[in-house]
């Protein structure tokens, strides 16, 4: 009878994971695990997914259970995130729910709650369970050899529309401006009024400026000086060469002698006789440059 | 009588609505179920898409009024990012236009005004400038060509005469200074609307670097409608800088890009 106790206690030894009795001393490498990784250690584990309903709306929850079995260390099993997964993140609106007892000792039941974001989703993307592998060695230059995956098949999901809650109607507020369509309305362009106008402001404008001379200058002494002062400058202009012809002399003689004034006239008549002179009896250049002085000194003095 | 309204009906719904008095027909049928603010705003977000087609097709023959029709329609649909970005568009072609500066001032004035703290202070819109006097370009062409004109005309009446000298240098002067001072003006009121700019779509943080893994700027995220300058634009991330100084990255599909010119680039560039 006793060597049936003992027969029976080795059987019931031997049949269980080798693993189990050292499970619990069993220590993860830190170097080489993937991410993300939920301290999973198994040899052969098993995955399975489902959820239920498969079809519908938008606005709907389907219960998405993960149930993970195999496991030789299920009591610290870190409760996967979904929201990490880039998958499920960007289609699904992710809610946890608390996890479903199981009678197996090597399983962990996970539950989550899912509802699609848009209406175009297909399927519930399979989920990746990474694992370590005791059984299998680490060597330094793999150091994620150990490291396994395994995972679940998708399920295909069938999304359809929504219905529209019924909300309360409100009515929407309007500034008073926004409240009509906005007129029509052409940038300012250039027209026959604009034409007339200036035409016409030039006009005054010149009639002004007439009436304004007579005003300020009523003999015409103004323009008389002005004209004066244009005629010596242009003779002083021409005077100023290095040397004039005896032409040119006569020309500016002929173009001052009218402002000259009474008292200057005799100065004038020698100039002239000097300049027909040099007309008509060519003589050496040092005469015309005299008689180019004394135009000069005699516009200089009248100027004074 | 039945046929006869089947066919007016059939008649009216085969009218092309994708065009500017379809939109329009739309603005009205917004207004007048302004009592249900959904539907309301449906109508107006039809009206401002339709516009915005027009807008794309027929570029060159924009007027200041659809413009502001079209900024008021986003406006009204809900989308506050949008109806900015119409409103600067829209003073892009019309930089004088008393209305859209005053719908633009309207909108900014809306999306700021519920800020406080600090995210008031960094969301402020950049200021509007104004002409003094906002006459078309030639208008001093013409003042500085009259200036010369009548400077020469005195000046040559008495070329010798220092009062002379002295009145037609000062008309010269006056008339071309005065010509430039206010074309410079105008010019700066005109060009405010081509530099690059970015409007917030939706609310998003301000990051130091181009990628989600860089630290924040700024704690909270800039609400929608928020203008900021554009720096740069590297791998969908734009680089921005708001009107405190601050500068940070953004993603590109959280800010409509502008001006027009800029955006055309853009998508030539992707």
């Amino acid at each position: 009878m006793w060597r049936l106790c003992v027969l029976l206690l080795l059987c019931f030894f031997l049949t269980q994971p080798l693993a189990r009795v050292s499970g619990q001393e069993l220590v993860i490498p830190a170097v080489g695990q993937p991410t993300p990784f939920y301290q999973a250690i198994a040899t052969n584990p098993r995955i399975v997914a489902v959820a239920h309903p498969t079809e519908l709306s938008s606005d709907q929850f389907t219960e998405f259970t993960v149930t993970i079995s195999g496991l030789i260390n299920p009591e610290r099993i870190v409760r996967p995130n979904l929201n990490e997964i880039e998958e499920f993140r960007l289609q699904f609106q992710i809610e946890n729910l608390p996890e479903q007892p199981t009678t197996e000792a090597d399983s962990r039941v996970f539950r989550f709650k899912l509802r699609p974001l848009q209406t175009t989703v297909e399927q519930i993307p399979e989920f990746v369970l990474s694992y370590y592998n005791p059984n299998i060695p680490q060597p330094p230059d793999q150091p994620s050899l150990p490291f396994r995956k395994t995972r679940t098949a998708p399920i295909p999901l069938r999304i359809i529309a929504g219905t529209v809650p019924n909300v309360i109607q409100t009515p929407l507020d309007i500034p008073s401006f926004m409240a009509f369509l906005p007129p029509e309305r052409t940038p300012v362009t250039w027209s026959l009024q604009h034409t007339i106008v200036l035409v016409f402001t030039s006009i005054l404008l010149l009639i002004t400026w007439q009436f304004w001379k007579r005003f300020t200058d009523p003999t015409g002494a103004a323009a008389i000086n002005r004209k004066r002062r244009r005629a010596f400058y242009d003779a002083r202009h021409v005077l100023h060469r290095q040397l004039n012809t005896v032409e040119e002399l006569h020309h500016v003689l002929n173009t001052i002698e009218p402002w000259m004034p009474p008292d200057s006239q005799e100065t004038v008549e020698e100039i002239r006789s000097q300049v027909n002179y040099l007309r008509f009896a060519p003589e050496p250049k040092q005469l015309i440059s005299a008689v180019q002085m004394q135009l000069l000194r005699l516009i200089e003095q009248t100027r004074e | 009588m039945a046929w006869l309204l089947t066919l007016m009906l059939l008649i009216d719904q085969t009218q092309p609505m994708l065009t500017t008095e379809g939109a329009k027909r739309l603005y009205l049928a917004g207004l007048s179920t302004q009592q249900e603010q959904l539907k309301a705003r449906g109508y107006f977000r039809q009206a401002a898409i339709i516009l915005e087609l027009n807008q794309h097709q027929q570029h060159r023959q924009q007027s200041a009024a659809l413009c502001q029709m079209r900024a008021q329609a986003w406006w009204l649909a809900g989308d506050h990012a949008a109806a900015i970005a119409a409103y600067r568009h829209g003073l892009q072609l019309f930089p004088n236009d008393v209305e859209l500066r005053n719908g633009l001032e309207f909108a900014r004035n809306e999306v700021t005004s519920r800020l406080v703290g600090d995210l008031a202070a960094a969301s402020q819109p950049p200021p509007m400038l104004t002409a003094w006097l906002p006459l078309p370009v030639w208008c001093f062409h013409a003042l500085c060509g009259v200036g010369i004109v009548i400077s020469a005309g005195i000046f040559l009446t008495d070329p010798s005469g220092l009062k002379s000298r002295l009145i037609s240098g000062c008309i010269f002067i006056l008339s071309v200074g005065v010509a430039l001072l206010l074309w410079n003006d105008i010019n700066r009121s005109e060009q405010q609307w081509l530099v690059p700019y970015v409007i917030m779509k939706q609310p998003a943080r301000l990051y130091l670097g181009n990628s989600y893994e860089y630290p924040t700027v700024t704690e909270q995220p800039l609400p929608s409608g928020v203008e900021m300058d554009l720096l740069d634009e590297r791998g969908g991330w734009v680089k921005v800088r708001l009107t405190n100084g601050q500068s940070g990255w953004v993603p590109v599909n959280a800010v409509i890009v502008g001006p027009a010119l800029t955006l055309h680039t853009a998508d030539s560039k992707r």
